[in-house]
Parts: structure tokens; sequence; C-alpha cells
């Protein structure tokens, strides 16, 4: 289990080398630069040049991003460019909002999601199961900012009932949530509902039919705990996502999560904070990917041996 | 397996970033627990229940044609399967016929209508410069299929050729893909999205590449997969002992028998390309005006949310069917290529 530890713990640390490779690649690629950008309008040349010494931007390339890989690896994700701020505290700003958001689209997905998924796989093949399904689909079909205008047409516009912007209301997080949460509950009920089957056609159901237990026994006792596991997985797996910002979902109920953030270092070419949120999501991304990992070899042996012979 | 790879595609909203990623780790853990399994010998008759799609494809055989045709049937006898093929049948003749179907120009402005009501002459009504809204969805449709077709077509050659290479070599090679692609699916999906078309710029084509750079991790990784279990069976042996080459043995034995997975991913993934065009677009960052995009009628539409709220309705219908149809097509797809339900 230790070597298994030490070699998966290697490999996170060479993703999040990787990803912080192509995001230093992938930003310098941006025509443009910031710059420019502020200075469009007045400043002369050496105005331009001046700056550019200060922020660093006039180094060669590859001194800049051992310097700044020096940087991050001692918690230093610079300063913003724009608002002369550290990069970290934006990010910690915007995860308030963003934690908020995700967190209760993700309340509103279980309490929806699981109740659904349960449901439908214990009508199989009736029309209620027929319903659940298309509903399902439907829900996995729309598209986040269409749906988010609807319902602020509807409950904003129409109704008059929530804000449609903005976080100064106190129901602000509704709304966004509401639609958010619509691509999560609709994943959650679809991946219950095959869990759920597929332990019912399980030998152990059979089991305990066998041995005489009542239906509502053997779901609960037996069918629901077998196909809670992969639920739960699903949302450790799921919580990177929801804690790396909804950007679309911020940008347009307009709120100032990390999303926004993102989306407004890419528009203003504020290249340190760019980095950042990518570094940030990423390593979120990577590190519950890994300790999702280690439980499930704690739980598996299979994959300890698989992987030990695989790679 | 089943469960993860069916819940999770890139189609379903906000979700959808990380909903691939979900599903390609899920493969990889289910997949090392199974090579352990079968390496030990402890696999009991079991195997190959668990892939998300295992044809009977078991080498170069006769059946292969006697899976597709049986796929096909299986296929035909769905009714949710012939709808959404319709619809999707009808979206493509739209958008080719687009100039017979309607009488206006999708840029042809008339300020005298504008804000007309739906009715006979215009059939959604008219936008904020008197174009025809239904006019510029059916050419909007060319835009989000073909974003189906060549984002598409690009993520599968990477995809495909990343796995089946990491696949079948295996050893450090495996180790350094597997690591890229790693890299690839850890970055934020959204934000690599809108980043690579701030390099490439702005654009329908820019966009395509920009989509197919991105959305080739889950192809790959499930092409890994099932090359990893096709390449010790006994035609790629005799492929082998025949001495042909390793890109050979790739193109002409092993890609031909992931051709069942990879139509399914494609169909599932198709929905993810074109909600991430739309997405773009409706940032402004994808096609650009006046060319019609679905997504660009949202966002153009979103300033008179409060006069003319259908502006944003019809649009939005257009992606939502689209998008809807290829998901159930694609799920249809994948019952009809799945072995359990095999009879």
């Amino acid at each position: 289990m230790l070597k298994y530890t030490l070699k998966r713990l290697l490999q996170a640390l060479i993703v999040l080398w990787g990803v912080y490779t192509l995001t230093f690649i992938v930003v310098n690629l941006i025509p443009g630069d910031v710059v420019a950008l502020m200075m469009s309008r007045r400043a002369d040349q050496a105005t331009i040049e001046r700056i550019r010494h200060q922020l660093g931007m006039d180094l060669p390339l590859y001194v800049q991003y051992f310097r700044y890989l020096g940087n991050v690896l001692q918690g230093d994700f610079g300063n913003s460019y724009i608002k002369s701020v550290p990069v970290l505290s934006l990010i910690t700003n915007g995860f308030k909002t963003t934690a908020r958001l995700g967190l209760t689209a993700y309340c509103i997905a279980i309490c929806v999601g699981f109740p659904v998924g349960v449901f439908t796989a214990l009508n199989r093949g009736k029309l209620a199961d027929r319903l659940g399904i298309i509903g399902i689909m439907m829900l996995v079909s729309v598209p986040a900012f269409w749906l988010a205008v609807l319902l602020q047409i509807l409950f904003g516009l129409k109704l008059g009932w929530l804000p449609i912007s903005g976080i100064e209301a106190s129901t602000w997080v509704v709304l966004p949530a509401m639609t958010l949460a619509a691509g999560y509950a609709a994943s959650m009920a679809r991946l219950t509902r095959t869990n759920i089957l597929e332990a019912i056609s399980q030998d152990y159901t059979r089991t305990a039919y066998a041995k005489g237990l009542k239906d509502g026994k053997v779901i609960t006792r037996h069918v629901l705990k077998n196909a809670a596991i992969p639920t739960v997985t699903l949302f450790g797996l799921q919580l990177p996502g929801v804690l790396g910002g909804a950007m679309i979902i911020e940008k347009i109920f307009s709120l100032p999560g990390i999303g926004t953030v993102a989306i407004d270092a890419i528009n203003n070419r504020d290249f340190p904070v760019l980095q950042g949120t990518v570094l940030y999501a990423a390593s979120l991304f990577v590190l519950i990917n890994l300790a999702v990992d280690l439980l499930y070899a704690l739980l598996d042996p299979r994959i300890r041996a698989g992987v030990k012979g695989d790679a | 397996m089943n469960a993860f790879q069916s819940i999770f595609r890139r189609g379903d909203g906000m979700a959808a970033e990380q909903a691939e990623r979900l599903a390609a780790e899920q493969s990889d853990r289910q997949a090392a627990a199974q090579n352990a399994g079968e390496a030990a010998n402890k696999a009991t008759g079991s195997t190959g229940a668990n892939e998300p799609c295992q044809p009977e494809t078991k080498g170069p055989d006769k059946s292969t044609e006697g899976f597709y045709r049986d796929a096909f049937r299986r296929l035909r006898r769905n009714p949710f399967a012939i709808v959404a093929f319709i619809i999707i049948l009808c979206l493509v003749l739209a958008a080719i016929f687009a100039p017979l179907l309607t009488p206006y120009g999708y840029a042809e402005q008339s300020l005298k209508d504008k804000w007309a009501p739906c009715s006979g002459t215009h059939f959604f009504g008219t936008d904020n410069l008197g174009r025809d809204i239904f006019t510029r969805i059916l050419y909007g449709a060319r835009v989000s299929l073909s974003v189906g077709l060549i984002a598409e077509m690009i993520a599968t050659t990477i995809g495909v050729l990343m796995g089946a290479t990491a696949g079948y070599y295996g050893g450090k090679i495996d180790v350094i893909i597997s690591r890229i692609i790693e890299v690839f699916a850890s970055f934020p999906f959204m934000l690599f999205a809108i980043t690579m078309t701030c390099v490439l710029g702005t654009g329908v084509i820019n966009c395509f590449i920009a989509i197919g750079l991105i959305g080739w991790t889950g192809m790959a990784r499930l092409i890994r997969g099932e090359v990893l279990r096709l390449k010790n069976m006994e035609f790629v042996e005799a492929a082998k002992a025949n001495g042909s080459s390793g890109f050979r043995i790739i193109t002409k034995q092993l890609v031909p028998n992931c051709l069942p997975t990879i139509i399914v991913i494609l169909t599932m993934d198709i929905p993810g390309d074109i909600l991430l065009e739309s997405t773009l677009s409706f940032l402004g960052l994808g096609v650009q005006p006046p060319t019609p995009s679905w997504g660009e009628m949202i966002s153009a539409a979103q300033l008179y949310l409060r006069q003319h709220p259908g502006y944003s309705i019809f649009p939005g219908l257009a992606i939502f069917i689209t998008i809807l149809a290829f998901n159930i097509l694609g799920d249809c797809l994948r019952d009809a290529m799945d072995p359990k339900l095999r009879r």
C-alpha cells in the first residue's frame, strides 16, 4: 500500500507540473498583453517598456517559467497586473461565492436526483420510469446558459420573485443554484437508477429474497446500501468541478466567484490571475482524484496489484 | 462501469466538464482492477461484463458483420432511436437546404419590420434588426452540426491515436501518454476552451479546432483500455507472427475492432461539442456576427430579455432539441451495441 501511495503521489506531482507547464505555454500564446491593453490610448513606448520591465515581462520566457514555478512552490502566485493585489486573495474571495453556489446546487441535486433515481429504478418499465427517464434526459440536454435565461425570465422578470443578478439580495443563490443543480441532479438520478438496477440483479439480492426477506427490507438493507457506494464516489469526484467555479452561470448571474475571476483575467490579459485560477482548479481536481484513488485502493486490493503489474 | 459511462457525458450543462473526466477516471480504475483480475486468473467468466460496450468482435472474423447487422436491427426496433434519428435527419436537411426553406437571407435586415411578432411571414418573429429569427435558426444549424462533425473528427483522431499507441506499446510510452492525458483532463474544461479561442482567435474554424483539441481525452482513455484488452488476443498474435509492424497492427487490427466503442463515444460526445460551441458563441468567443449561431443569438437576446423574451427562447429550443436528439441516439446506440443485452 505504501508503495502504491508513493507511486500515485509522484504521479499527481508530475501531472500538476504538466498542468503548470501547459498553462504557461497556452497563456503565453495568447496574443496581446496587459500593458498594451492598459496603455493602448495614452502611453508612449518608453512608459510601456518601463512597466513591462517592472512586471518582469521583458525577461526571456524560460526565466519567467522557472521564476514563477519557484514562487508557486513557495505558495506565492504573484500579484494581479490590474488590481495589484495577490492572486491568492482574489481566489479566496471568489471561493466564498463559488462554494456557496456550488454546495447549494449540490444539496438541490441530492434532494432531487437520488429520490428520482430510486423511484424510477423501482418502477422499472412502468410509465413513471419512462417519464422519469425522459425528464432526466431533458435535464441532461438543456444548455445551462439557456436554462439560466429561462429561469431569469420566469422567476425574475415575469413573477418578480427572485433577483436575477448580483449577490446583494439574500436570495441571490436560488436561481444560479437551480441552474447549476439541473445537470448534477440528472447525473445523480441516472447513476442511482443504473446502480439500483444493477444491484437488484446481483446474487446477494436473490439470496436476500431467497431467505424470505420482504421487498422493503431487501431494498433498504441490500440494494440501496450497495447502490449508494458509487453515488457517494460521484459526489467526491464532482467536488472539484463544483468548487472550481461555474463560469457561465457566474457570468450570467454576475456573481463574483472564481469563474468570473478567471473570465475577467482572460479578457484583461491578466496572466498571473489566469495562471492562478487554472492551477487552483487543476490542483483541486488532481488532489481529490488522488484521495479517491487511494481510498479505492484501500478498499479494493485488485487495483493495487493491477497498477503494479500494469504500468 | 456502464453506470458511469452512461451517466456522464459532456452534454449535461455545467456538470459537463468534469463529467467526461469522471467517466474516464472511473474507467481507468475499473480497467486497472479488471486487468489485475485477469492477470491473477481470478476473473471467473464475468471479465467483459463491466466494459462500456464490448461487442463480440473478438477478432476480424465473420461475426463482425453480424454484430453490426444485429446492432442495427435492435436500433431500428427502438422507437426512441427512430424519433431521435428523424430529428437529426431533419436538422441536417434544414441546414443543407436552408436557402430553399426561407425567402430571407440570414443577415437581411429590414428595420421597419423589427420585432415583428410570430406570423405566417415570420414564423418566429424578427429580431432587433428586423432579421427573420426562423431563418437565422436554420442557418445556425449549419454551425452547430458542423461543430459536431469537425470538432469530433479532430478529437477522435487525436484520441484514438494516443489511446491505441499507449495501449499497444505499453511501458514507458504508455506512462508518458497517460500522464499527458491526465494533464489535459485536469485542466478546467471551459477555461481551456476559452483560453484556446483567445490563442487561436475567434471564428468558426478556430472554434472547431479549440473544441477538438480539448475533447480527446475521454476517447483516448477508453480506446487505451480497449486496446489493452484486445492486444493479447490471438488475432493480434497472428498479425505479429506475420511480421506486421506495430503501426499496421494498430490501424488494421486494433482500431477496426474498437470501432463500436468509437462510434458510441463519438455519438455521445457530439452533444457536448454542440453545447460547448454554443456556450463559446454565447460568450462572444465563437462564431462572430453576422454569421448566425444559436449561442450568439441567445447572447444577443439577453439585452431584450424583458421586452422580447421570445427572442432567446427559440434558439435555445433549437440547441435543446438537437442535443436531446443526439443524447437519445447515443444512448440507444450504446444499448444496441451492449453485449449484455445481446440475445
